[in-house]
Parts: C-alpha cells; structure tokens; sequence
C-alpha cells in the first residue's frame, strides 16, 4: 500500500509539473520510476508513454475547443510522429538499459538547456496569442501564418517520434521547434498542436511496449490516476503561478537526474 | 449546412471524443485499481497485453482502460475524417484515414512481435 501511495504521489507531481510547465510529464516519470522505484528502464517509458497519452488528450481537448490547435497540422505531422514511434519502441526492445539511460540523460540535459533558454525569452511577444479557427483552411477566418517546408517538417516529425517511442516521452522537444522554427508557425501553436499530436505519437509508441509485456498494469494504474489529477491541479494552478521559478527548480532537478541516468549508463546498473 | 457541421465536427466532436475518451478509460483504469486494491489481489507483474485481457481479474480491466486509451487519437482521427469529408477536404480526409490505418498497422505489428504465451 505505500508504494501504491508513492506511485499515486509521484504521478501527481509528474501531472502538475507537466501542466505547469508545458511538458508531458515523461522526462519526470520515467526517472521517478527508475531512479525512485527501481523498475526496469523499457517498463517505465512503456509506462510513461500511456501517462503521457493522457495528458496529452486531456489538454488537447481544451485546446482543440478552443480553437488554439492547428488540427490539420496535427494531424499530418502524425503520420511521421506514428512511424517513428513505432520504431521506437520496437528498437528500444532490443537495446541495452545502459544504452537507453545514456540517451536519457542526453535528452535531460537538452531540456534542461532549452527551457533554461526559453526563461530568457519568456518576457517576449505575444505572438500568436490570437485563436484560431482550426476548421478553416482558407477565407478570412484561416490560420494567420503561412506554414513552409512541409516534407521536411514530417521528417524531423518521426525524428520526434522515434524519441518518443525509445525514451518514452511526448517528443514535444522536438516537435514543438519544429512547428515553430522550422514550418513559421507562431509558438503558441506549436505547443498546442504538438500537445494534440502527443496522442497520436504516445500511442503508436505504446503498443510495441504494452503487447511485448514491458508494462506492468499495477505500477500503471496508480501513477495515470495520479497524473490525471496533477494535470488539473496543474492546469488550475498555473493561471495564478509565476512559472518563472518553478523552471529554475525544474533545471536543476533535471539536471540531477541526468548526472544519475548517466551513472546508471556507465554503471550498467 | 454540410460544411458547417463538418466544421462543428472537427472543433467541437474532436474536442468531445478526446475528453469523453480519457474519462472513460480513466474511469476503467480506477475502477480495475480500486477493485484490486479492495481485492488485496497482488499484482501480475508485467505481462503482455493479451494475456492481461484473458485473465479475468481486475487486471483485466485496468488493462481495458490502458488499451483504451490508446485507442483516443484513433477514435480522433475517424471523427476528424468525417468532418473533413463534410466539408470536401479530400485531401485532409486521406491524411487522416492514412494516419488512423498506420496506428492500427502499429497495433497489428506490436501483436505480431508479441512473445508466444
């Protein structure tokens, strides 16, 4: 019963800091659940995966609604997204737990550098703020930006899911500079449409580890009840928080945890 | 008429699948937890998803709300199709059959590497 607790507790933080902070929630969970618990690294991204499948659709649905999502976009992305996931779960079946570790340190420390970089860049424009109308491909009411290099966009799109699927996060990393940077969209849109293509991806991810038997249902259960209610909490929270200091305590819990992945991947442990 | 609906259809019966998908499966996945919890039941450890789905127990069930919820985006891309072949968006209607078919491609794939039970 008190791991039980500690599963629910640990799925609670992982949801609200997600919500707070923009994220799925995987970078948090797969490392509580290694690092914390002691599971299996392929277990704990299988299960990190289904938590962020969960997040991903309980925020898009306000987002989609709301007209803040680029669904066509979304949508189109998902197919690069849906292949690389799968082969990113299916690899991640064959690699060594060190190996994986490793990576996840390395991904750790590309967040930790990107969103200690974004806190510079916080106080910037609002650009995009603007809803938009998402079933409106043309007229007055369409998308106020001009979306470019399509095809290259859906190959850094299974970039990003094949992250996914191997690590067991959303891959919103990837895919949010992607809408952003590369196609011209503004950020805000980028966050949300990566946000409603999470599902697609963290599903095409799931399978591979939830049908070879990586995920175990009772570590599961607590930890999605948990990040289900964070991510309300969260949700609720962040329109009163300043974020600002919550990122630099993310950074540096981030980057405590990647120093100890990258001892579990030269310790092989 | 026809494209207003599809239009109704691709904000709202998107935004409507995605959350009524995740209470659901939400649901089943507490309701599996609370019956194996109340059922002192320990748990099976990991074991792959078809067996789970046969074995009768509370497992069964959390594995349902699991199995579920990766079928949301699914549900999501057959709502969106037929909002976009409501409003003649052949295009966007092929994408998203296409991305619908790759995910169950996925899923087929996944039980085809599964280990014999």
């Amino acid at each position: 019963m008190p791991t039980d607790l500690l599963l629910v507790l640990s799925g609670l933080l992982a949801g609200a800091f997600g919500a707070l902070l923009g994220l799925g929630g995987g970078v948090l969970i797969v490392p509580i659940l290694t690092l914390a618990f002691g599971f299996p690294l392929t277990a704990a991204i299988g299960t990190s995966l289904i938590c962020v499948i969960a997040t991903s659709t309980g925020a898009a649905a306000i987002n989609v609604q709301a007209g803040r999502a680029d669904v066509r976009l979304g949508i189109t992305l998902g197919a690069g997204t849906a292949i690389g996931a799968l082969t990113g779960g299916v690899i991640a079946g064959f690699l060594p737990e060190r190996v994986l570790a490793g990576l996840f340190a390395a991904l750790l420390v590309y967040t930790a550098f990107t969103m200690a970089r974004g806190l510079r860049s916080r106080r910037g424009s609002a650009t995009g703020e603007a809803a938009l109308d998402p079933t409106a491909p043309d007229g007055p009411s369409a998308p106020a930006y001009r979306l470019r290099r399509l095809p290259l966009a859906i190959g850094g799109a299974f970039g990003g899911g094949n992250l996914s699927g191997l690590l067991g996060v959303g891959g919103g990393i990837v895919t949010v500079p992607i809408i952003h940077l590369l196609m011209g969209a503004p950020m805000r849109v980028g966050v949300t449409t990566s946000n409603f293509m999470i599902g697609i991806t963290a599903a095409a991810g799931s399978y591979a580890y939830l049908f070879r038997g990586d995920v175990d249902v009772r570590v599961a259960a607590p930890v999605i009840l948990g990040v289900a209610v964070g991510g309300v909490m969260g949700a609720g929270l962040s329109a009163r928080l300043r974020t600002s200091w919550l990122v630099v305590l993310f950074v540096i819990v981030i980057l405590y945890v990647a120093s100890q992945m990258a001892l579990r991947a030269v310790g092989g442990s | 008429m026809s494209e207003e609906r599809g239009a109704a259809i691709l904000s709202d019966g998107i935004a409507r699948t995605l959350r009524l998908g995740t209470i659901i499966t939400i649901a089943f996945v507490a309701v599996g937890y609370v019956l194996a919890l109340a059922g002192g039941e320990p748990g099976p450890g990991p074991q792959p998803m078809l067996e789970l789905l046969v074995s009768g127990d509370s497992s069964t069930i959390i594995g349902l709300g699991l199995l579920g919820l990766t079928f949301v985006p699914v549900a999501v891309l057959g709502v969106a199709a037929v909002g976009f072949r409501m409003r003649g968006e052949h295009r966007m209607l092929t994408i998203s059959v296409l991305v619908a078919v790759l995910l169950l491609a996925t899923l087929a794939t996944a039980i085809a590497l599964a280990p014999p039970s």
